[in-house]
C-alpha cells in the first residue's frame, strides 16, 4: 500500500506532505513518525509522571506534545516533599548519610544492569524522596556529543541534570510554575540531544483554573521550551484576570482556543491549535499547495487528496508501541491548505476579493470562480471523507516549513498556509536550522501593507464556516497580526462569535527593515 | 516643510518591548565587530539629546517636533536593550569601550548643526551597524536589529528631512568622522566565505548610505524576517503590544 501511495503522491504535484511522510513512504520501516499529539492530564501526580513519561517518548520520537493541564492543581498534586535531590555525574562520589541512591542508565526506556532508565527514574527520585534525601547518579550516561550504535547523540549527563534539577524544585515545592518548568525542562533537554530534534510542546489551561493567574503571570522565559494556550469560553469575558488575558494574548506569549466537543465527547487543540484530537490522538497533515492550482482542478485535487489521506491514515501504524490511539479509533486526518497568497498572485486575484465572493457578495468572476471551486472542494472532499467514515477532515496548518519546501506554478515559493506572506521577500529564522532565504511570487499581495488584518480575519472565518458546514472541521491556526488584531476587549468579543476556534502566533507585519536606501514615502514599497 | 512627511513616517513604527535571551553564538570572524558594535551603543542617547537641542533652537510645526519627540522616546529604548545586550555578552564592560567613548566625544564636539550629526549617525553609521548585527549575529542579536531597525527607518527619514528641509548639509570632516567610526567597527571583521564579511563592503554601505542615500548591496535586508518560533528559545521572542 504504501509503495502504492507513494505513486500517487508523486502524480499530485499539487499536494503537499510534510518530509516525515514522504520519507516514511520512501521507506515505511515500523510506524509512520507521528508529527503531534495530545496528552489530557489528570488530577493525579501518577498520572502526571505518566504524561511526563509520554510526553518524552513523543518528543524523542520527534512528535510535538499539547499537554492539557485543564484538570491538574498543581500545587495541591503531592505534599511537599522536604527532603534535598542531589545529583551528580561523577563516577566516584559518596553517598551521605541517610541518602538513597538512584542509579540510572544510559537509556531513556530501558533499565539495565540494576539502574533505572532515565524515564523509569523520575517516578523512583520521587518515591524515594517522599522518605528521605536523595542522589541520583547520572555518570552511566554518556558525555554530551557521544554518537551511540544507533546513530544518537547524546545530551550529556549535565544536560539531564538539569530535568532533574526541575524535578526536585517542583517535589520540594509544588506549583504550576514548577511543574511547567519540568516540562520545558524536558524539551530543552531532549531537543539538544540527537542531530535533528525539534519537539514542541503547548500546555493547556482554562480560564477559569485555579492557576490561570500563575499561569499568565509566568514569564516565557522561565519556560523557555514550552508555548502556553488558554482554553476560554464567553464567560471570560467576566474573568477578573481579563486584562491580563488580553495584555498576554497581544505580548504574543498566550494563545487562546475554544472547547470543542464531538457527540459529548471533548476535544483538544493539537500543539499548533489547528487539530482537534481526543486524549492520544494524533495529527495526519496534507496540504493542498493552492499555488500549482488553477480554480478549475481544485475540486478533483481535492477529492482526491482527501482519497489519498485517508488510505494513508489507514496504514500509519501509529498505534503499534500502544502508546497512541489507533486510527480504527482515531477517525481523523487534516487536509489543509497553502499557497494560496501564491494561487492569488498568479491569477490576478485579490484577497479582499476572494473574501468577498466567499462571502457570497459582488465579485469579480475570477474571485467567485476560485469561491465557488473551493466550497465545492471541500463539499466534494468531505463526502469521500465520510466514506472513510472520518469525524474530522479539515484545517488550516501553520505550514510554513512545509510552504517553502514547495513552489507555485511559476517556479516561486510557496506561500504558507492562507495568509499573505509578510513580504515577497522572506528569511526564516531558527536556532535549529539557522537562518533561511524564500522568494515568493513578486507579485503577491502583503500583509499589511495590501491585504488589512480584517480582510485577513475574515478570510479565516469565511473558510472555517466552509468546513463547519461539513461537519468534519478541524481549525485553522490564526495568527494575530501586530499591527492589526487590536486585541483588546472588543477583539475578544468579536473572536469568541465567531467561528474560528483558536489563535495563534502574533505575526509581525510591516516590518520595515530594509537598511539600502533611506526611507522616502514617494518611493515606499 | 511638508508636515504630513513626519506624521506618516513615524506612524510606520511598531511598538515593541526590549527582549534579549541568552546570548547564543554568532558568526566566527564577527565577534569583535560585535562587540565593537554594541560599544557604540553610547550614542544612542547622544541622539536623543542632540533631537533635544535641535527642539530648543529651531521653532518646528507640532508634527515635526512630535517626530522628534517620539524618535527621542525610541532612542531610550535601543540605549536599554542594546546595554541588556552588551551585559547579557559579557561586554559591559568592554575593552573597546574606551575608544568608542573618545570617538564619541568626537562627536559631540563636531561643530555640524545637532540634527545633521543625528541624520549622518542614523543613516550611516547605525544603517550599517544593524545589518551587521543581523547577518552576524545569533538569534538574540538578529532580534534586537530588527526591533530597531524598524525605529531607524523612520529615524534616518525624519533626521534627513528635518536637515534638508531646515537648509544645513553635513561637513566634510563629520562624513571624516563618519567613516573613521564605521571603520574602526568594522576594522577586525573576517567572516571567511561571506562576501559582506569584510570591512570594505560595509564601508563602502556607509559610504554609499551617506552621499546617495542608498546602499544596493544591502538589498537583502528588505526581506521580512519570519520567527520559527517552535524552534527559538521564549526568551528570544519579541513581544509586541
Amino acid at each position: 500500500m504504501q509503495v502504492q501511495l507513494l505513486q500517487e503522491l508523486e502524480q499530485m504535484p499539487w499536494l503537499a506532505v510534510t518530509g516525515r511522510v514522504k520519507d516514511w513512504l520512501r521507506d515505511p520501516q515500523g510506524r509512520l513518525p507521528v508529527s503531534c499529539t495530545v496528552r489530557v492530564v489528570k488530577n493525579d501526580w501518577q498520572d502526571v509522571l505518566d504524561a511526563l513519561v509520554f510526553t518524552s517518548y513523543g518528543l524523542r520520537h520527534g512528535a510535538g506534545v499539547a499537554v492539557n493541564l485543564e484538570e491538574v492543581v498543581a500545587r495541591d498534586l503531592i505534599p511537599p516533599c522536604p527532603h534535598p535531590v542531589r545529583v551528580t555525574w561523577s563516577p566516584t562520589v559518596e553517598l551521605s548519610d541517610g541518602e538513597t541512591l538512584v542509579p540510572v542508565a544510559d537509556s531513556m526506556a530501558e533499565s539495565l544492569d540494576g539502574a533505572w532508565s532515565i524515564e523509569g527514574s523520575w517516578r523512583a527520585v520521587w518515591e524515594a524522596a517522599r522518605r528521605g534525601p536523595v542522589l541520583v547518579d547520572l555518570h552511566r550516561l554518556r558525555p554530551a556529543g557521544t554518537v551511540n550504535a544507533r546513530g544518537l547523540v547524546a545530551s550529556g549527563p549535565e544536560s539531564f541534570a538539569q530535568i532533574y534539577g526541575a524535578l526536585a524544585r517542583y517535589l520540594q515545592r509544588p506549583c504550576l510554575l514548577h511543574l511547567l518548568q519540568l516540562f520545558s525542562e524536558l524539551n530543552g533537554v531532549l531537543r539538544r540531544g540527537g542531530t535533528y530534534k525539534n519537539g514542541a510542546i503547548t500546555v493547556h489551561l482554562r480560564w477559569d483554573h485555579p492557576e490561570v493567574e500563575e499561569f499568565l503571570d509566568t514569564d516565557p522565559a522561565q519556560t523557555p521550551w514550552i508555548k502556553r494556550c488558554l482554553t476560554v469560553e464567553p464567560e471570560v469575558l467576566g474573568s477578573p484576570y481579563l486584562d491580563k488575558i488580553l495584555a498576554r494574548v497581544a505580548d504574543g506569549s498566550l494563545w487562546l482556543g475554544k472547547p470543542v466537543y464531538d457527540e459529548g465527547q471533548r476535544l483538544y487543540l493539537n500543539v499548533c491549535l489547528e487539530i482537534l484530537l481526543p486524549d492520544r490522538g494524533t495529527c495526519l497533515l496534507s496540504h493542498l499547495n493552492l499555488g500549482r492550482l488553477d480554480a478549475d482542478g481544485i475540486p478533483g485535487a481535492y477529492r482526491q487528496a482527501m482519497d489519498w489521506l485517508c488510505r494513508l491514515h489507514a496504514v500509519t501504524g501509529v498505534e503499534r508501541d500502544g502508546v497512541y490511539l489507533s486510527p480504527r479509533v482515531d477517525r481523523q486526518v487534516g487536509l489543509g491548505l497553502l499557497g494560496l497568497g501564491s494561487h492569488l498572485a498568479i491569477h490576478g486575484i485579490r484577497y479582499e476579493e476572494l473574501v468577498v465572493a466567499l462571502e457570497g457578495g459582488r465579485a469579480s468572476a475570477r474571485a467567485r470562480r476560485l469561491a465557488d471551486a473551493l466550497e465545492q472542494g471541500i463539499r466534494e472532499a468531505a463526502a469521500v471523507a465520510r466514506q472513510y467514515g472520518m469525524r474530522r477532515a479539515f484545517t488550516v496548518a501553520p505550514t510554513a516549513s512545509v510552504a517553502y519546501r514547495y513552489t507555485d506554478a511559476e517556479g516561486w515559493t510557496t506561500t504558507p498556509e492562507i495568509s499573505p506572506p509578510v513580504s515577497a521577500w522572506v528569511e526564516r529564522e531558527s536556532e535549529t536550522f539557522g537562518v533561511q532565504f524564500y522568494d515568493h511570487h513578486p507579485r503577491v499581495e502583503v500583509a499589511g501593507r495590501d491585504v488589512s488584518w480584517r480582510t485577513y480575519y475574515r478570510l479565516c472565518c469565511a473558510i472555517q464556516r466552509l468546513y463547519n458546514g461539513t461537519g468534519l472541521a478541524h481549525a485553522i491556526s490564526h495568527n494575530l497580526w501586530v499591527p492589526g488584531a487590536p486585541c483588546d476587549r472588543q477583539w475578544l468579543e468579536d473572536w469568541l462569535r465567531s467561528p474560528l476556534r483558536s489563535t495563534y502566533y502574533r505575526l509581525p507585519v510591516e516590518q520595515n527593515l530594509a537598511k539600502d536606501q533611506i526611507f522616502c514615502p514617494a518611493c515606499a514599497e | 516643510m511638508n508636515p504630513q512627511f513626519y506624521t506618516e513616517t513615524v506612524a510606520r513604527k511598531r511598538p515593541w518591548t526590549p527582549t534579549v535571551g541568552d546570548p547564543d553564538p554568532v558568526r566566527e570572524g564577527s565577534e569583535l565587530c560585535l562587540q565593537r558594535a554594541l560599544a557604540c551603543r553610547i550614542l544612542e542617547l547622544d541622539v536623543a539629546d542632540w533631537l533635544e537641542t535641535e527642539l530648543a533652537w529651531t521653532p518646528l510645526p507640532e508634527p515635526v517636533a512630535a517626530a522628534l519627540r517620539s524618535n527621542q522616546a525610541d532612542e531610550a529604548r535601543h540605549d536599554r536593550v542594546l546595554n541588556m545586550a552588551a551585559a547579557a555578552y559579557g561586554w559591559d564592560p568592554s575593552p573597546e569601550d574606551a575608544t568608542a567613548q573618545a570617538l564619541r566625544q568626537e562627536w559631540l564636539a563636531h561643530p555640524d548643526p545637532p540634527v545633521v550629526k543625528a541624520a549622518v549617525l542614523e543613516s550611516s553609521v547605525f544603517f550599517v551597524i544593524l545589518p551587521i548585527l543581523r547577518r552576524f549575529g545569533g538569534v538574540t542579536l538578529r532580534v534586537i536589529s530588527r526591533d530597531i531597525s524598524g525605529d531607524e527607518t523612520a529615524h534616518a527619514a525624519v533626521n534627513r528631512q528635518l536637515s534638508a528641509d531646515l537648509g544645513y548639509t553635513f561637513s566634510p570632516s563629520l562624513s571624516r568622522l563618519r567613516r573613521r567610526t564605521v571603520e574602526w567597527i568594522v576594522e577586525p571583521l573576517r567572516v571567511p566565505g561571506d562576501p559582506q564579511g569584510t570591512p570594505e563592503f560595509w564601508l563602502d554601505c556607509s559610504d554609499s548610505l551617506l552621499e546617495r542615500g542608498t546602499a544596493p548591496q544591502l538589498r537583502d535586508t528588505r526581506r521580512a524576517s519570519v520567527l520559527a518560533f517552535f524552534e527559538v528559545d521564549n526568551g528570544r521572542i519579541p513581544k509586541y503590544r
